[in-house]
């Protein structure tokens, strides 16, 4: 427990003492998820504005990290992310709407069906009768 | 001892973060809309800020039973950006970190809002699953029943040709459903034997050119999306004036504005052959021209949707 306290401690005063690398771990972890976030728009195909806008944050983001400016890079890395999550969800939410449309056409159809039938029942009901 | 060491890295991880202070110099490639978005959003950020969280709760309770990890996830962290945001605008609603922060909580608590409404979608379609279900069972009791009584009765019924009439039947009708749903004081949506036409009053325009203003953009794109998800319909614009002015301007006029309103909908995703503009001038009034409330119906653009039939035919 002891050991665990003093790590705590080493590493909290090296994130206070070198604020620069806090940002460097901040920005590391926000650039993998930006990196997956972007990879899963490109292989969905998502054509959203934010896709546009959250690829020229992370563009910009990369050479700041380069710099070495990563509380910059994560301020950008971090807005990309967001952006990304946006851009999947409307993409997702689109294509839920899409498929509820097609089932509401295939209820129609089937209802369509259905009205058609029973009349058909109806009518050979009436003639049966006597 | 244990829980003192983790505390003690959270709080002097956020003590890191708290102490340091935020630059937020926008790069010149980063986009306009971005910029417009974080400037356009800061008025009353602190009352939005308030709106955004109530409706956010709203949003996710009306969830109930159906939320899964990831919906609850997306909730709390559109919830502590919008804390973050309330935090930064607090002191000083103008500065950099402000703009930022409110714009993150924006965005955040938009992706949730759409992540909620796919959730009720989602529900909705097991709803419709369930009900397919249950009107294909009474068809195949039907069919029994009818079968019971005249075995020959169903012949020809099961063929592709039927099939698809009912399908096309019911496609129309479901078109037609959706774009009844953009009506309002300005558009109007009737079906005659052309097929569903939408009828946009000449707000559309500016008085006398055939430039589209910014009224009614939002309901013609509205158009493109119901479009855009049914393959088979066809579209026929057409443009209409009063009689007032010269005859062969009035032409020119409908024209251009039929013209308009096409290359909106292609911008907007709609296949250009799927569209045919006309321009009929005043030659077809739907009212006498001899009054201003005449005038004004039959100054109009008509948007005729066809549905299986493919543009051009």
């Amino acid at each position: 427990m002891q050991k665990l306290a003093v790590v705590a401690l080493t590493i909290a005063v090296c994130l206070l003492s070198s604020c620069g690398s806090g940002y460097k771990l901040l920005a590391q972890e926000r650039a993998s998820a930006a990196s997956a976030l972007k990879a899963s728009c490109e292989n969905e195909k998502v054509q959203e504005i934010e896709v546009t806008i959250a690829d020229s944050l992370y563009e910009v983001a990369v050479e700041l990290r380069a710099k070495g400016k990563h509380r910059e890079a994560f301020s950008r890395l971090d807005f990309a992310v967001i952006l990304y999550q946006l851009a999947l969800a409307k993409s997702t939410l689109e294509e839920t709407i899409e498929e509820n449309q097609e089932l509401e056409t295939a209820l129609k159809v089937a209802q369509s069906k259905l009205a058609t039938y029973e009349q058909i029942l109806q009518e050979l009901k009436a003639d049966a009768k006597p | 001892m244990k829980n003192a060491g983790v505390l003690g890295i959270v709080l002097c991880f956020s003590a890191a973060l708290a102490a340091s202070v935020w630059v937020y110099p926008w790069d010149a490639r980063e986009q306009d809309a971005v910029r417009t978005q974080l400037a356009a959003r800061v008025a009353d950020p602190l009352g939005k800020l308030k709106v955004m969280q109530t409706r956010l709760t709203e949003a996710y309770g009306r969830l109930g039973d159906n939320v899964d990890p990831q919906d609850v996830a997306l909730y709390h962290e559109a919830l502590s950006r919008i804390e973050a945001a309330r935090e930064a605008c607090r002191d000083e609603e103008d500065t950099p970190q402000a703009h930022e922060e409110f714009s993150k909580a924006w965005y955040a608590s938009r992706g949730a809002f759409v992540q909620f409404r796919t959730v009720e979608e989602r529900a909705r379609g097991r709803g419709l699953r369930v009900d397919i279900d249950a009107v294909l069972r009474r068809i195949d009791a039907a069919k029994d029943s009818i079968n019971k009584l005249d075995p020959t009765k169903l012949t020809g019924m099961h063929t592709p040709e039927y099939d698809a009439q009912a399908e096309a039947q019911a496609m129309r009708e479901a078109v037609q459903a959706r774009f009844k749903s953009l009506e309002n004081e300005q558009i109007t949506v009737e079906r005659d034997k052309r097929g569903t036409v939408i009828s946009v009053s000449d707000m559309l325009f500016e008085v006398g050119k055939s430039a589209l203003t910014g009224k009614l953009k939002p309901n013609l794109a509205r158009v493109a999306d119901i479009l855009a998800v049914n393959p088979n319909a066809h579209i026929t614009i057409e443009g209409h004036t009063d009689n007032r002015g010269d005859k062969s301007r009035n032409q020119r006029l409908s024209e251009q504005r039929a013209a308009n309103v096409k290359q909106f909908l292609i911008t907007q995703g709609v296949d250009s052959t799927r569209i045919i503009a006309r321009g009929y001038g005043f030659k077809r009034p739907i009212a006498p021209n001899d009054t201003e409330e005449g005038r004004r119906k039959n100054r109009r653009v008509e948007l005729v949707i066809g549905v299986a039939e493919a543009a051009g035919k």
